[in-house]
C-alpha cells in the first residue's frame, strides 16, 4: 500500500482552499499533492495565500504562483516547488 | 526526487560564518544530520538550545536554519515560531524543519510557525540535502 503524503487528510482539508487540490507525479515517479493555504495567522506570512507541495516525507511552501497553477504541467509544477 | 542543480558549497568566504545553522535538542539526530550536510559539501553549525540560536540568528550571517520543531526558548515553545515571527528584522532567513513529529497537528503547527519547508526525519536519502539546496538556491 502506497504512503500517505506529509500532509494528513486532516490537516489537507483543514488548510485547502474551496477550490480544492490537485496532484501529480514528478519525472522521478514522487507522488505530490499541491492545495493552497490560508496563511493570513502563520508567522512571517508573505500573504494571504501560499501554495502547499506535500510529498511522503517532504512539503514545500510557495508563496509566488500563478492564479492558474491548476492548469500547470507536472514539469511546469516542478519547477513552480523549486521556488519560494 | 528533484535535483535539477549541482550542490554548491555555501561557505561565507567574505565573513567566514557558516550560513547554515543546524538546531536539534536531540545529539545523536544532531550528529548524524550535520554528517549528512557536511557529506554534501555545506559548512553546518550546530546548536541545541534555543536561546542560544536565537543570538546566532540575529548576529551572524545565518541564511538558512534547519530546526527540529519542538525546540524551546525563552522567548517562546518553538524557536522556529519566534524567528519567523522577526521576519521583518531576519528577511533573508529561510527555515526548514526536520521533525520527528509528522502527525497532521505538527505539520499545521510547522505551518502556522512559518517553516518553508518540512522534511520528515527518515526520510529518503538525499531529501534534506536537496531542500536545502532548493531554499538556498530560491533565496540567492
Amino acid at each position: 500500500m502506497a504512503r500517505e503524503d506529509f500532509v494528513g487528510g486532516d490537516a489537507a482539508q483543514q488548510s485547502a482552499s474551496p477550490q480544492g487540490q490537485i496532484t501529480f507525479l514528478d519525472s522521478y515517479q514522487v507522488h505530490w499533492r499541491v492545495f493552497e493555504r490560508d496563511a493570513r495567522n502563520d508567522a512571517g506570512t508573505k500573504g494571504e495565500w501560499c501554495l502547499i507541495f506535500s510529498s511522503v516525507d517532504t512539503l514545500r511552501r510557495v508563496w509566488i504562483y500563478p492564479v492558474d497553477w491548476r492548469t500547470l504541467s507536472s514539469a511546469a509544477l516542478t519547477m513552480l516547488s523549486w521556488h519560494r | 526526487m528533484t535535483t535539477p542543480r549541482s550542490v554548491p558549497d555555501t561557505r561565507d568566504a567574505t565573513s567566514g560564518q557558516y550560513p547554515l545553522l543546524l538546531v536539534d535538542d536531540d545529539s545523536e539526530s544532531l550528529s548524524a544530520s550535520s554528517r549528512m550536510l557536511r557529506g554534501a559539501g555545506y559548512s553546518v553549525a550546530t546548536e541545541s538550545a534555543g536561546d542560544r540560536v536565537l543570538r546566532l540568528v540575529r548576529t551572524t550571517g545565518t541564511r538558512l536554519v534547519i530546526s527540529e520543531l519542538y525546540v524551546a526558548c525563552s522567548e517562546g515553545r518553538c524557536v522556529v515560531a519566534v524567528l519567523m515571527a522577526d521576519r521583518m528584522r531576519l528577511p533573508r532567513v529561510s527555515v526548514l524543519v526536520h521533525t520527528r513529529y509528522a502527525t497532521s497537528t505538527d505539520v499545521n503547527w510547522a505551518l502556522a510557525a512559518g517553516a518553508d519547508a518540512i522534511v520528515r526525519k527518515g526520510a529518503r536519502p538525499g531529501s534534506l540535502v536537496i531542500e536545502v539546496m532548493r531554499l538556498l538556491e530560491a533565496a540567492a
